[in-house]
């Protein structure tokens, strides 16, 4: 029994302590969010309670007719959700297709399109497989977009797929810079954290929503991919630099294809 | 028969994590399922049996991970190996409570290796890594104890027939 204590209590703990972290990182907002998307359908349930059991009472006695009826709406129901989400991922895709093919005409960069299979079985690291490898032209170092954002590098080659490490990665490090104020940093990939642009001089003038795109230093990227916007500034006393935490435009998790930027 | 399951339970784990949790979290902390199989494969099934699943996932993982490469394969390696060392030949006298803490111990030692190894390579120590690493054990050890009463039954499905197994 004891035993058991202790592993609720210090589960606890943890879970208080991971949670801590993250409200001070700024970012309880989602929890926020999730427990209200819990909620939400218990609260509706209880809303439209009052409705539903006057309906329930005055239908009583005519139950029989009201199951049939009930048992082909529902038959009806699931075909219309299904087409409704069929159309939802058509209408996702869509949009998707639209922003790669716009990124491809406004950049002038040749591209390679490819799917992804996998994603890196832990979240310590950050990387996907796709489905594109030598055989198709692809080779290392490639800068990999998706929607017209920089989400990583190819770093393995295969010949029938590749690996790519994703820019949210501890070990990436990408040449960036902030074109609304001149400032130039290195965006790094942080363990439960995502992107922050560090090496950012001290007195440039940081603000929320400002665009951070690379800036081509060192030759691995293209100049002026879009990376993410500032969300945070963090100012140090007695440092040189400042270090800001990026927020990605397109999340990373949900990507489906990617294009690999031919040199 | 058994080598049929061991492979199916092998095949599905591994897209499980790759396609699926590989992209799924829950305030940014995602289980390893792969972790939860070792554990309770690892204490349930004969030893030899748990050295090649341990092996055989971890070498995938490793392959499909960014690495470092081999953190999967020792780690699970050694889980099986220490597991062997303190579990006895009868698995009944397992209970719940043990297997969540080797669980825990488990998934702390293969989450603060794996943070550390990549914050001395990458030169970039950082305290969010071993707060995630907490974070990340703790979503494991709630979805074992969702799932575990019903791996247990997998895992022994030979008692249900009738060949009891010696460990």
């Amino acid at each position: 029994m004891k035993k058991i204590s202790f592993l609720i209590f210090f589960s606890v703990l943890i879970i208080i302590f991971s949670l801590l972290f993250f409200k001070s990182k700024g970012s309880f907002s989602s929890v926020d969010s999730g427990v209200t998307r819990v909620f939400q359908p218990v609260g509706m349930v209880f809303v439209n309670s009052t409705g539903w059991i006057k309906d329930l009472f005055s239908n009583i006695g005519n139950i029989g007719n009201l199951q049939k009826e009930n048992k082909e709406l529902r038959s009806r129901i699931n075909e219309l959700e299904s087409e409704s989400a069929r159309m939802a991922v058509s209408e996702k895709e869509n949009e998707a297709l639209k922003r790669e093919l716009n990124f491809k005409h406004v950049s002038g960069f040749e591209t390679i399109t490819a799917q992804i299979s996998f994603f890196d079985p832990t979240n310590i690291r950050e990387s996907i497989i796709i489905d594109k490898g030598a055989n198709d032209g692809v080779k290392e170092k490639m800068a990999a977009t998706a929607e017209g954002f920089l989400i990583g590098r190819v770093a393995e080659v295969y010949s029938n797929s590749s690996k790519i490490i994703l820019i949210t990665d501890p070990m990436s490090n990408v040449p960036a810079q902030i074109p609304e104020v001149s400032a130039t940093g290195i965006v790094q990939g942080q363990v439960g954290i995502g992107l922050t642009m560090n090496q950012v001089p001290q007195e440039t003038e940081l603000k929320k929503g400002q665009a951070v795109v690379t800036s081509g230093l060192g030759g691995e990227y293209p100049k002026g991919l879009v990376i993410g916007k500032v969300e945070n500034i963090t100012k140090k006393n007695n440092s040189i630099f400042q270090t800001a935490s990026l927020r990605t435009l397109i999340d990373f998790k949900s990507l489906e294809r990617v294009q690999l930027i031919k040199e | 028969m058994i080598i049929l399951i061991n492979i199916l339970v092998f095949i599905i784990t591994v897209y499980l994590q790759s396609a699926v949790f590989g992209r799924f979290d829950l305030f940014g902390f995602a289980p390893n399922i792969v972790l939860i199989l070792i554990v309770t494969f690892s204490l349930y099934r004969k030893i030899y049996e748990a050295y090649v699943f341990a092996f055989v996932t971890g070498f995938v993982l490793d392959i499909l991970s960014a690495g470092p490469f081999g953190i999967y394969t020792t780690v699970f390696m050694a889980i099986v190996f220490v597991s062997g060392l303190i579990v006895d030949e009868d698995h009944s006298k397992i209970s719940t409570t043990f297997a969540s803490i080797f669980l825990a111990i488990s998934a702390l030692v293969f989450y603060i290796t794996f943070w550390a190894i990549v914050s001395y390579q990458s030169k970039n120590f950082t305290l969010s890594g071993f707060v995630f690493s907490i974070g990340q054990t703790a979503i494991t050890l709630g979805v074992f104890f969702l799932v575990f009463p019903y791996l247990k039954k997998i895992f022994l499905w030979e008692e249900k027939v009738g060949d009891v197994r010696i460990r």
